[in-house]
């Protein structure tokens, strides 16, 4: 199961995420983006300390985020401390491609 | 026709600890064909990944010593990529378990129209190649966690062999 809380609210919008982020749960990520107000939007940060399972198509449907804010200049972020969480990222090279967060 | 790819072709795995083994599908079958798996569950749709990774794990949980982190979730993982890519890429198929001396070993089949035959077949092993618009990890990862993958693919479908090495990590 994944968990998503708006952790803040624009304009420096945080969400945590709990759970796992896979194929079969990032709908539920899906519909949290889709509910966030635009209009204000400054920046986005992703908080990966509550997940307990994240693969490379969790990390495909952060990155999608990443690149579609890029284009309207709004810069989306990754925050985590997690040690298992931070070995896949770091496997897929995810710093590299979205800044640390 | 087999499969597109010959017998035993072992590919570089960039400097990993992975052999890469392609086989056909006879060879699949004399190697494997009399085996019993210990448990098999269906891939239908995408519930199916995160339900088939829990399932084994409380499976192996109860009857594996050695199954515990950082190497279950490790395998976990890899497992999953496995599993994603009969969703993502196929009309579905199933996973079996077996249990080798070392850990266990993952069969992962499904029904549909094999890795893309006008690809090397290196490619699709290496961080970044994806016929689709996703990153191209899958194979990436399953490299990292299993000591050793087998595949077998054509149109008739792909199989393909997980072994994981609980003993050394
Ligand atoms: N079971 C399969 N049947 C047919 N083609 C497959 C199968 N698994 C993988 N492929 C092919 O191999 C390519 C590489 O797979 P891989 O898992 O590495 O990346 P991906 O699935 O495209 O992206 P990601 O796993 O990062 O979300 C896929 O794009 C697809 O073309
Ligand atoms: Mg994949």
């Amino acid at each position: 199961m994944l968990k998503v809380k708006i952790a803040q609210n624009p304009p420096h919008v945080i969400l945590a995420l709990e759970g796992e982020l896979d194929m079969a749960t990032g709908s539920i990520l899906e519909q949290v983006m889709e509910q966030i107000e635009s209009r204000d939007l400054v920046d986005i940060t992703f908080s990966l300390d509550g997940l307990n399972f994240i693969d490379s198509t969790g990390i495909g449907q952060l990155i999608g985020y990443y690149k579609v804010f890029a284009k309207r200049d709004i810069p989306v972020s990754i925050d985590n401390n997690n040690a298992e969480i931070e070995e896949i990222l770091a496997l897929i090279g995810v710093r590299e491609i979205m800044g640390v967060g | 026709m087999g499969c597109s790819c010959g017998t035993s072709k072992e590919l570089s795995a960039n400097g990993e600890q992975c052999t890469v083994i392609i086989i056909d599908h006879e060879e699949y079958e004399a190697r494997y064909g009399r085996q019993k798996p210990v448990v098999m569950f269906p891939i239908r749709g995408q519930s199916d990944v995160t339900l088939t990774r829990h399932l084994v794990d409380e499976y192996l949980k109860e009857r594996l010593s050695l199954w515990k982190d950082p190497a279950r979730a490790r395998i976990l993982l890899a497992l999953t990529e496995a599993v994603t890519n009969v969703v993502k890429h196929t009309p579905g198929g199933a996973l079996s378990v077996y249990i080798d001396a070392v850990g266990p070993r993952f069969h992962v089949i499904d029904r549909g129209k094999g890795l893309h035959p006008d690809c090397p077949m290196c490619k699709f092993f290496r961080k970044g190649f994806s016929t689709t618009a996703s990153l191209g990890a899958g194979f990436f990862v399953m490299m990292q966690y299993f000591r050793e993958i087998v595949l077998c693919t054509s149109s008739r479908g792909t199989k393909l062999v997980l072994c994981s090495d609980l003993k050394s990590g």
